[in-house]
């Protein structure tokens, strides 16, 4: 059976999260480089964005049959 | 997008994958120890910044000409090389060689506790981390080693940029994030392949740009010696190379070094004749004076026969760049949790290569355009 056709995506729609998490992450990578303390918790916040959108992701992967 | 165009990016992305992937999958797996290499040094009793106490020994401690004579008492007949200084310990160490231009294989590591001025013997070498170091740095094969992977990183920026425009069409009618794992195994793959590497794309790019720009350091170093150094130096041009039985006083020379570049970490000095100097100078590399700028090194140039300052010029932007690099690529400047996350994304970044490789290994016979209809539509037309 198929489904109807989801209409298509904007360049901008589907770039939305992986831009958000790609600024995230530079910002992470610069901000850890610029001292010690406070800088490194907000390196380490901004960088574990990537790998908690794997997570979430895998919570909500599709395992059975449709 | 033009599935003309999708065809084309989807060469560029298949081949400049396809060609680094045994390479990039060598580097993930020794770059992971690599990264906690802190930490194995500690483990295997090789930390001697936490066992020595004391003034740090790029503050002070017992003079540095004094140090010298004891590493040179050790090794007769040989030469100093470099002496690298700890901000945070009274570690300092002298690298000796049997001649000023001696190959990296040819010298000799020794360590020193500045506060006592005790010697600690040569650096531990040869160990398991030494194997890994060498396989991640030129796979045992010189500067042709470290030039093939830095080939092999600007390959693998062409497999992310191109994966990345791929990512568009594939995406086009699925939401981001979607996992499809209860459909055929392809597009199971094709879901993570997809996922992990626009999640991990940012990071990759980075490892990949910093890793490239790594590889080319000595003809990097090699290139601001034979341009800026010698501009800075051209004075000495004609004169023949200082010999080490005339080099004078290295706490003149620091003190000279300071007074030009004032409340700086000195990092190391570079003796004359050796890739970071002329061949009549040490050359004083200090450290940024703020936390961004410390990774950058500034070089004081003293005359190492009469201890008077030649000149102190920051490095070109290049070599900043470079120096950049380091930390960037090693993730070692943020603490433990930083590791962490570096050893996740590694290990993403070897699940994309391995999807990678079964999605190329096990593709279905038939023409490039059966691939490119497979991203156009997001593999939903798909039959399992």
């Amino acid at each position: 059976m198929m489904k109807p056709r989801r209409p298509a995506r904007s360049l901008g729609q589907a770039f939305a999260w992986p831009l958000v998490l790609a600024i995230s992450t530079v910002a992470g990578l610069l901000l850890g480089l610029t001292g010690d303390g406070l800088p490194d918790f907000a390196a380490w916040v901004l960088l574990a964005s990537a790998p908690a959108a794997l997570v979430v992701a895998w919570g909500r992967r599709q395992d059975n049959k449709k | 997008m033009k599935s003309a165009a999708i065809r084309r990016w989807y060469i560029v992305h298949k081949w400049s994958s396809l060609i680094p992937t045994l390479f990039l999958l060598m580097l993930c797996v020794t770059g992971l120890p690599l990264i906690f290499h802190d930490e194995i040094d500690v483990l295997a009793g090789e930390d001697y910044e936490a066992r020595l106490a004391g003034i740090p020994s790029a503050e002070g401690g017992v003079p540095l000409d004094t140090m010298l004579s004891r590493a040179l008492a050790d090794r007769p007949r040989e030469v100093p090389l470099f002496m690298a200084f700890s901000p945070d310990s009274p570690l300092l160490t002298i690298t000796t060689g049997p001649s000023p231009d001696a190959p990296g294989s040819a010298m000799t590591l020794l360590f020193f506790d500045r506060a006592s001025g005790t010697p600690l013997g040569p650096a531990p070498t040869g160990g398991f981390m030494d194997f890994i170091l060498q396989l991640h740095t030129d796979v045992f094969l010189g500067l042709p080693g470290m030039l093939l992977l830095g080939a092999m990183g600007l390959l693998f920026v062409v497999a992310l940029v191109s994966g990345a425009v791929l990512y568009a069409p594939f995406m086009r009618r699925l939401d981001f994030g979607t996992l499809r794992l209860g459909r055929s195994k392809r597009t199971g793959w094709l879901d993570q392949h997809n996922l992990l590497g626009i999640v991990a794309l940012a990071w990759m790019l980075v490892i990949g740009l910093t890793g490239a720009i790594n590889a080319f350091a000595d003809p990097l170093t090699d290139n601001w010696r034979n341009t800026e150094l010698a501009a800075m130096t051209s004075a000495y041009a004609g004169a023949a190379p200082l010999s080490p039985d005339r080099y004078g006083s290295l706490d003149m020379a620091m003190a000279a070094a300071q007074a030009a570049l004032p409340g700086r970490s000195p990092q190391f000095i570079a003796f004359p004749g050796g890739s970071y100097s002329s061949a009549h100078h040490y050359a004083v590399f200090f450290q940024g004076d703020t936390p961004l700028t410390q990774h950058l090194l500034t070089p004081a140039l003293i005359d190492a026969q009469t201890g008077a300052l030649t000149d102190a010029r920051a490095m070109p932007p290049i070599n900043q760049a470079l120096m950049m690099s380091k930390p960037l690529h090693f993730g070692d400047y943020a603490g433990l949790p930083l590791k962490i996350i570096w050893a996740a994304l590694t290990l993403a970044t070897v699940w994309i290569l391995w999807t990678g490789v079964l999605l190329w290994l096990r593709r279905r016979p038939g023409a490039v355009e059966r691939r490119v209809a497979e991203i156009a539509s997001g593999a939903s037309g798909e039959l399992a």
